[in-house]
């Protein structure tokens, strides 16, 4: 109890003098960081969670790109389950009337009674803020529209809304419906209609994008496996089943993959922070050394001097993560509120287990860390409070701070959830410190051959060559937190300047789809004469690959998650007598201008031939609503997808298609982009859509954005992490420096000489941890742009003047803050506080 | 007592002057003249004020009251050193103590390299030139703190109790590198403890008590007949 009370009383001393700030801040980023992201995680995890509850509307869902045989629903019947059969798809949607403004690309769902069969449909009800539920469905000649649409249309409740061919009166707003809400990306607009007013829209013809679907539930009796392992047997290609399991796994995926990168991002501030323990832990036992002797003198233990030690910094800990914790969840907040607008649902609150590992990485850094200088501390023979030439106590080297390295291995490989994540991150990281430290040292070595001027420079830059490792270590640290947001600021907008560039300037910006044949000559006569555009319509038939060779095509035998998703799914085939523009034969030969039929062959886009593993002369056989076409591939083709112009993986000569069912599709550009022109076209022909690539691309830019900034923000604490090592290694160095500060004076240098001497460490510092965060930078943005983006990188000279002129005042601020102390103390009085 | 004109700095006049810390006289009046190629030696007892009056003549404690020049100027000048009792040292090699106090006195190159190897030898330390200061004995960093001052040639050089935590061969050895700099023409203030010290070395005496000069005189006279009652209270030992 006597050692708890000097323990607290010590800790208090020591934290109102400030010997623990450093100490503190660190171990507060490092609870911060991975709470923050914990927090965030979970809310995240747990919106998803939640979703998968309500968002199929049923158990189970069966979809298809074609209508779903009646076997389903009868046999779903059979077994004692509930069924509601509904239609996706997209439409423009327009006011009808005078009010008839611009038509909107719109996501719609035709539900039959019973919907949904689990969850609610809830509605906009003024004075409820919670909405009410709904009863039922859209009756007849109904239809129910989001917040969204309602908006975006200027309609409310009584507005008339032309869906294709059919006119309905909007009866409900919709708040939140088991699939109009939805924790997904940048969600368009909804509209609910009752499946019986589809027939009226005249919308759904051969050619069309729609997925049919069964909703099943249990409600009562036991039948769902019993369904389950049925339709194992009766799923024909096209059709999968969707539980509340494997409900959005795309989505699902991303959010996962962007909570590890966050994870990972933190823990390179925790690992910067576990530098800075180490650093100010190593301080601690230096300025304590008397009081620890001091302690051994008046007759403690060493098991008691240690006890003493430890109470320390364990409540020291506890107070810190804490202290981090509410940072944690603050930051958190505040990252929900950068990317809110990607979701459409609220987040729910977060549990308590963010906090407890966050606050567990906290105390582990800190014991990790600070325990082997504490063993040091307890060991201090009581004569050295008399004897200064005796050797001073070190903490023991790299062996002691094994526990430290694991601890942090530990945290590694469980925030990265799998091994080869966790040592690819650890290897990067330690790879990229190790790399920037090794050049640091170099450009260090090589600043000593520069003809050295004043003293000053002479003595700021010997300070830097006599700490080698530690300030080639700080200029890694700093260099990796300064490239990161480089890498998110600078070469982020080079990236989409150059893919900006890289587009024609007469790209195509406006999309028809859905044209239908006899419908091709009057579209292109209203374009010519309300847009004054010729677009060529290029047919599109669409068909499933069934077979290669003759033999059944088996998703489930490809590996790649992308060939196994192409040949579930229908893709968009067309025809076509010579070679599209922006095209090019790279194996096997075009059909001549007069070749007819699928004798002429298919030519393949390459990428995708590789992809689905199929080669020149291989036999393809595509179905499209039950009627095949069987060709060889007689040519493979590279597409400049980047031209936006109309471009289809499988072309086949003119006449091979021509009994399928075919719509056509165009891409113009429209000088008033999203003009009045749309209007008389969708009025005139409702089924066609209009597809704005301004608004998919404005869309996504968004997203990017809001992504980077999130992810920008969690840098900020690995940028944080870097500058506290620099406040760490200062601070550990604080004592030298006032010392060799107050030598200097009495030999005669000015308070200007070594202010100038401090900050040209300080700026030689910054810069080079700024010199080899731009070199970083650009290194990573040319090897995505070449790599991954495929286009031509050329990046602005300013990141070099961003990178070294901003870490070097950056530096040198933090710096600078940091030492200023050290020049106003008067020279004599540091010396005898010194020794 | 013997007048000199000479370098730049000299003579440091002090002229009624106090110096005042917190509520505390640390000096009185203090009216004192330190001329050229003489070694001073400030005596007294513990709290007289001697290392105080070390530091006003140095210029590094301002005066409360009163003035101090250095040859007619109210500037300190730049070639003074001062040698502390603990040597104060930067935690670099020997060599790399001599070559930054050098570099800011403007010597560079190998003007540079001569004067720190001569300084080095003069002081018998030239084989541990390289060795980190820090790990050097008491008496070896002594020397090595006696070295740096030597090397700036300095005009005056200023000594606190530079052996009082040294032991008697030690202190010897340092006794005689003070020697030698003030046969160089080197002028010497230095304050101590040991009138045994003192005796050997100096050729001015200043005695202090309770912040005032009691005597200042020539070390032969101060031995032979102390002219204040403190002073002889001190040489026979009942004040000390």
């Amino acid at each position: 109890m006597a050692t708890l009370r000097l323990a607290l009383r010590l800790l208090g001393r020591d934290f109102r003098a400030g010997e623990l700030r450093v100490l503190v801040a660190a171990i507060v980023l490092a609870v911060a960081s991975v709470g923050t992201v914990g927090f965030f995680a979970d809310r995240v995890q747990g919106g998803l969670a939640d979703q998968a509850n309500r968002l199929l509307g049923a158990d189970l869902m069966i979809t298809g790109d074609r209508p779903l045989s009646s076997d389903f629903a009868r046999e779903a019947q059979r077994q004692g389950l509930e069924t509601s059969p509904a239609i996706r798809f997209n439409s423009m949607v327009q006011r009808k009337g005078a009010a008839a403004g611009n038509a909107v690309l719109t996501d719609v769902k035709a539900v039959s009674p019973g919907y949904p069969l689990r969850g609610a449909v809830t509605l906009v009800e003024p004075g409820q803020p919670q909405g009410r539920i709904a009863r039922g469905i859209p009756a007849p000649g109904q239809t129910w529209i989001d917040r969204k649409l309602a908006d975006r249309l200027d309609a409310r409740v009584g507005s008339e809304i032309a869906v294709g061919d059919a006119t309905l009166r909007v009866t409900a707003i919709v708040a939140q419906d088991p699939e109009v809400a939805g924790l997904t990306f940048a969600p368009g607009p909804k509209l609910l209609l009752n499946l019986g007013d589809v027939p009226s829209t005249r919308l759904l013809r051969p050619g069309n994008r729609a997925t049919w679907r069964l909703l099943v539930a249990q409600l009562h009796g036991n039948g769902l496996e019993r369904y389950r392992t049925w339709l194992a047997g009766a799923l024909q290609p096209g059709q999968r089943v969707e539980t509340v399991r494997d409900l959005r796994p795309e989505v699902k995926q991303t959010l996962e993959r962007a909570e590890r990168f966050l994870g990972l991002a933190a823990l390179v501030a925790v690992l910067l922070a576990a530098a800075a323990v180490a650093l100010a832990a190593s301080r601690y036992l230096r300025r304590h050394l008397d009081a620890a002797a001091m302690i051994r003198c008046f007759g403690a233990s060493v098991a008691r001097t240690l006890a003493l030690f430890v109470i320390q910094f364990v409540v020291l800990g506890i107070v810190a993560s804490l202290a981090g914790i509410a940072l944690a969840a603050a930051g958190q907040q505040l990252l929900v509120l950068l990317v809110s607008s990607a979701f459409t649902d609220a987040l729910p609150w977060p549990s308590s287990m963010p906090a407890l590992s966050a606050f567990a990485t906290g105390m582990l850094l800190l014991l990790g860390f600070a325990v082997p200088p504490l063993v040091a501390l307890s060991r201090v023979p009581p004569l050295a409070v008399l004897r200064r030439d005796l050797p001073r106590p070190r903490a023991g080297g790299v062996v002691a701070y094994a526990g430290g390295a694991l601890s942090i291995a530990a945290l590694i490989a469980w925030q990265a959830r799998e091994a080869q994540a966790a040592y690819i991150v650890i290897g990067g990281i330690a790879g990229l410190l190790v790399a920037a430290a090794t050049v640091a040292w170099l450009l260090l070595a090589l600043l000593r051959r520069i003809p050295q001027g004043g003293v000053s420079w002479r003595f700021g830059l010997a300070n830097l060559r006599r700490r080698a490792l530690a300030s080639s270590l700080q200029i890694g640290a700093l260099a990796l937190g300064l490239m990161a947001l480089l890498l998110l600021t600078v070469i982020r907008g080079d990236l989409l300047a150059n893919w900006r560039a890289s587009l024609p300037p007469d790209a195509p910006n406006q999309f028809l789809v859905n044209v239908l044949p006899d419908q091709v000559d009057a579209a292109r006569a209203l374009l010519a004469s309300s847009a004054e555009v010729a677009p060529e319509f290029k047919p599109m038939v669409r068909g499933r690959l069934v077979e290669v060779n003759g033999v059944p095509l088996d998703a489930a035998r490809y590996d790649d998650p992308r060939a196994r998703r192409l040949a579930e799914r229908e893709f968009n085939l067309s025809w076509t007598d010579r070679l599209p523009l922006g095209n090019r034969i790279v194996a096997g030969r075009f059909w001549d201008p007069e070749g007819r039929g699928s004798d002429a062959g298919i030519s393949l886009e390459d990428g995708i031939a590789k992809t689905l593993g199929v080669k020149l002369g291989d036999r393809l056989t595509f179905d499209s609503g039950g009627m095949r076409e069987t060709a060889r591939i007689t040519s493979l083709r590279k597409v400049d997808w980047d031209s936006f112009r109309v471009n289809f993986f499988a072309l086949f000569a003119p006449g091979a298609l021509a009994d399928l069912p075919v719509t056509y599709i165009a891409a113009f550009r429209a000088p008033d982009g999203n003009g009045a022109w749309l209007s008389a076209l969708v009025q005139r022909f409702p089924n066609i859509l209009a597809i704005d690539v301004a608004e998919i691309l404005r869309e996504v830019q968004g997203i990017v954005d809001r992504v980077a900034r999130a992810v920008e923000f969690v840098f900020l604490f690995t940028l944080a992490g870097g500058l506290l090592v620099l406040q760490a290694a200062i601070a550990s160095t604080q004592d030298e420096r006032r010392h060799d500060a107050a030598v200097l004076r009495t030999l005669g240098a000015s308070q200007r000489q070594l202010q100038v001497a401090q900050v040209t460490e300080f700026v030689i510092l910054g810069a080079l941890a700024g010199l080899l965060a731009a070199a970083g930078a650009i290194a990573i943005g040319w090897a995505l742009s070449d790599r991954v983006f495929n286009i031509p990188f050329v990046t602005d000279p300013l990141i070099w003047a961003w990178g070294i002129g901003g870490g070097a005042a950056a530096v040198t601020l933090a710096g600078w803050l940091g030492t200023r102390s050290t020049l106003r103390d008067p020279p004599l009085a540091v010396l005898r506080q010194l020794g | 007592m013997a007048d000199a004109t000479g370098p730049d700095g000299l003579p440091i006049v002090v002229s009624g002057t106090d110096v005042v810390a917190g509520d505390t006289r640390v000096l009185a009046a203090i009216d004192l003249r330190i001329v050229a190629h003489r070694r001073t030696f400030i005596l007294g007892p513990n709290g007289a004020g001697k290392s105080t009056l070390l530091r006003l003549l140095h210029g590094l404690v301002a005066p409360t009251r009163g003035s101090v020049t250095w040859g007619g100027r109210a500037m300190r000048p730049v070639r003074q050193a001062m040698v502390f009792q603990r040597p104060v040292l930067l935690r670099r090699s020997a060599a790399a103590n001599l070559r930054h106090a050098l570099a800011l006195a403007g010597v560079r190159g190998k003007e540079a390299t001569r004067r720190i190897a001569e300084a080095l030898s003069s002081v018998g330390i030239e084989a541990i030139a390289d060795r980190p200061a820090r790990v050097l004995s008491g008496g070896e960093q002594q020397r090595l703190a006696l070295a740096r001052a030597w090397a700036l040639a300095p005009e005056v050089l200023f000594l606190d109790e530079p052996t009082a935590s040294l032991d008697p061969t030690a202190a010897r050895a340092v006794e005689g590198i003070v020697h030698d700099i003030g046969a160089r023409g080197t002028t010497i203030v230095m304050t101590t403890h040991q009138l045994a010290q003192a005796r050997r070395l100096a050729d001015d005496v200043v005695v202090l008590s309770a912040g005032r000069v009691a005597e200042h005189t020539q070390a032969v006279e101060f031995f032979r007949h102390p002219a204040s009652e403190e002073g002889r209270q001190f040489l026979e030992g009942e004040r000390l």
